[in-house]
């Protein structure tokens, strides 16, 4: 085992793609990252990522390791792909850990159309599906304003309830993770103003990293995995990636104050106040889960809204019926949320809080937490990449409930700031840049544009390649992006 | 040295302020967040006189809560306070106040005019110094 540095830290390579940080004083736990030689190289040179990953591991409870995914980057109390599990009873529950975007998640549908099918109207397409689906800053009116107690029904029910008013089929709630509601939740203790937030951006995408796009199936790895899924050569899909909105941001916000003073009352002292944290069964705890909770089902049901206005679009857009266009929900799945999991620990199985910050679930074959269609293959874990290059679709695998308490990657994750991203695009056309790849984007605004094109990031390829070569998750597909709209 | 500068942040955007008063600490910090979130020459009329007060314990939080109100008005409400009247923070006894009044103007064209979404001002590293007269501060907005 190769022994590195890092501050006062020893750090361990525990294999090729794997690197371990040692406990030392205040922390609770050893902490692990998930990464390429070159890539964490990069983190020790960066520092803050791996800070966090080594804050995170104080929290009270934690169990095994504060773990980082290779998607890893600088993000607020946790790096954004963290994982951490705290003991149930004897834990804390942190917002740190779940982030600003509550149940930001990604979503992908099948179509039964191929490339060929849409080639000619895949400009008018995305235009349309940029019109009826609002993006950028403050979006609202996707579909009509809820009144509050609609919106409080709606937070409890989750997608079932915006199924039963005609947005989607009952059939996208057995694919959307936990059914698209946590039944904790409790709208009576959400804030007027978030709210108020909530009311009028059901259906709506955001700005940033937000996005809809039109894939084109380009590879399949598994194609066992991939027709469990229906997933085929050239096929056309749509992923969503998007969150809690307004909503999602203003309960976290108003749930940090609380946690503020509640870290302060139960004397948990941590490195970084952003890790503000409550014992999970004290009232803060217990109220934090369910206003999440909420928050949660508010983001399950606005990726079910998304997906019901596009399935309207493509519709329209390409003179085509119900039955032609075959709009199917593959799977969503959060990468933003705190959840009660069962997972075995020396040896027994205990009741645990997973805080995924920036990281999929990716659950085996056989879990009984994933749809019937899936528990042959394992539950579909979907990572999307930048808007010029690729996304996956993935599966979860018994080494990620082993290792990682059944997480994975989320994304490529950024390599430039948004700063650096806007000086590096200075005098390009981006938008013609990614037309002469044959990709088709709408976006609010260059600023957007500059912030989010693909050297920004990190090669998703080599991200999931870790994940999949670690054993974590299985390669199905590679999606190519046609069509992308962002905020 | 008075004034606010951005800070690199690989998600997200952060500021540096500088002042030589707890005041003025606050007013550039306010500058700054708004020169993140709004078009420099954006067109607003005018709605009323805005004044609010705010209690907390220690300066982090104050800067927090006051900076949290003002985005909640310009993301939610599409507002923006221009100009600042006056501002007045004083630590009494464990506790310290601040009083702030503005004129408050309705953005004419919010979708052009906000140019960054930001979802919340964070408490990542969040530290009010003092060292001989200069207050200093870091603030990171999750965007």
């Amino acid at each position: 085992m190769r022994e590195l540095r890092f501050l006062d830290h020893s750090v361990y390579q525990i294999h090729e793609n794997l690197f371990e940080i040692q406990q030392t004083r205040q922390m609770q736990s050893p902490a692990r990252i998930y990464a390429s030689e070159a890539m964490f190289n990069d983190l020790l040179n960066e520092a803050e990522p791996l800070k966090q990953v080594i804050n995170v591991a104080h929290l009270p409870g934690i169990q095994k390791y504060s773990l980082a995914m290779p998607d890893i980057h600088w993000g607020y109390g946790f790096p954004i792909g963290g994982v951490a599990a705290t003991d149930w009873n004897d834990g804390v529950i942190s917002p740190g850990g779940v982030g600003y975007d509550i149940n930001c998640g990604v979503r992908l549908a099948s179509t039964g159309l191929q490339q060929s099918d849409i080639q000619n109207k895949l400009a008018k397409l995305t235009q349309e599906l940029f019109k009826a689906i609002p993006t950028g800053v403050g979006s609202s009116h996707a579909i009509r304003k809820l009144n509050k107690n609609e919106l409080k029904s709606a937070l409890k029910q989750g997608v079932s309830w915006f199924i039963n008013q005609g947005y989607g089929k009952s059939e996208d709630i057995e694919h959307t993770e936990e059914k698209g509601f946590l039944s904790w939740a409790d709208p009576s203790i959400i804030s007027e103003r978030a709210l108020e937030r909530g009311q009028n951006q059901m259906g709506t995408l955001g700005s940033g990293n937000h996005f809809l796009e039109i894939d084109v199936v380009d590879k399949i790895y598994d194609p066992v995995a991939a027709e469990v899924m229906d997933i085929f050569e050239k096929q056309i899909l749509l992923l969503i990636h998007t969150g809690s909105r307004g909503f999602g941001y203003q309960v976290c916000d108003d749930s940090l104050r609380v946690m503020s003073k509640a870290a302060q009352k139960y004397k948990i002292s941590l490195p970084d106040r952003q890790l503000a944290s409550a014992p999970i069964q004290s009232t803060e705890g217990q109220n934090y889960l369910a206003a999440m909770a909420a928050a949660a089902n508010f983001a399950w049901s606005n990726r079910q809204v998304i997906m019901h206005l596009a399935n309207r679009v493509m519709k329209r857009v390409l003179s085509i019926s119900e039955s032609e266009l075959d709009f199917k929900l593959i799977y969503d799945v959060s990468h933003n949320i705190a959840k009660k999991e069962n997972h075995q620990i020396e040896g027994k199985q205990k009741t645990v809080c997973v805080h995924r910050k920036g990281a999929t679930r990716a659950l085996p074959p056989g879990s009984s937490d994933i749809p019937r269609k899936y528990k042959s293959i394992g539950q579909p874990v979907l990572i999307p990449g930048d808007m010029g290059r690729y996304s996956f679709v993935c599966t979860g695998t018994n080494k990620a409930l082993d290792e990682t308490f059944g997480s994975a990657c989320h994304g490529a994750g950024r390599l430039l700031s948004r700063t650096q991203a806007k000086r590096a695009a200075k005098n390009r056309d981006l938008f013609k840049e990614m037309s002469k790849q044959g990709i088709v984007v709408q976006a609010k605004g260059k600023g957007t544009m500059a912030e989010e094109m693909p050297e920004a990031y990190k090669d998703v390829t080599n991200v999931v390649n870790i994940m999949h070569d670690s054993g974590i998750c299985n390669k199905v597909a590679r999606l190519k992006p046609l069509g992308v709209i962002k905020g | 040295m008075n004034g606010f500068r951005e800070i690199k942040h690989t998600a997200d955007i952060g500021l540096e302020v500088h002042a030589n008063s707890i005041e003025k600490l606050f007013i550039f910090a306010l500058n700054g967040y708004y020169k993140l979130a709004l078009f420099d020459n954006y067109s607003s009329s005018v709605a009323s006189e805005f004044n609010f007060s705010l209690i907390e314990t220690n300066y982090e939080d104050l800067l927090i809560t006051f900076l949290s109100e003002l985005n909640y008005l310009l993301m939610v409400k599409n507002q923006v306070i221009n100009p600042i009247h006056s501002i007045e923070i004083l630590r009494n006894n464990h506790k310290i106040f601040l009083d702030f009044k503005g004129q408050l103007n309705n953005l004419v064209n919010p979708d052009k005019d906000i140019t960054t979404e930001i979802k919340a001002v964070t408490y990542h590293q969040v530290k009010v110094t003092e060292d001989d007269g200069i207050f200093k501060t870091k603030i990171f907005f999750d965007i």
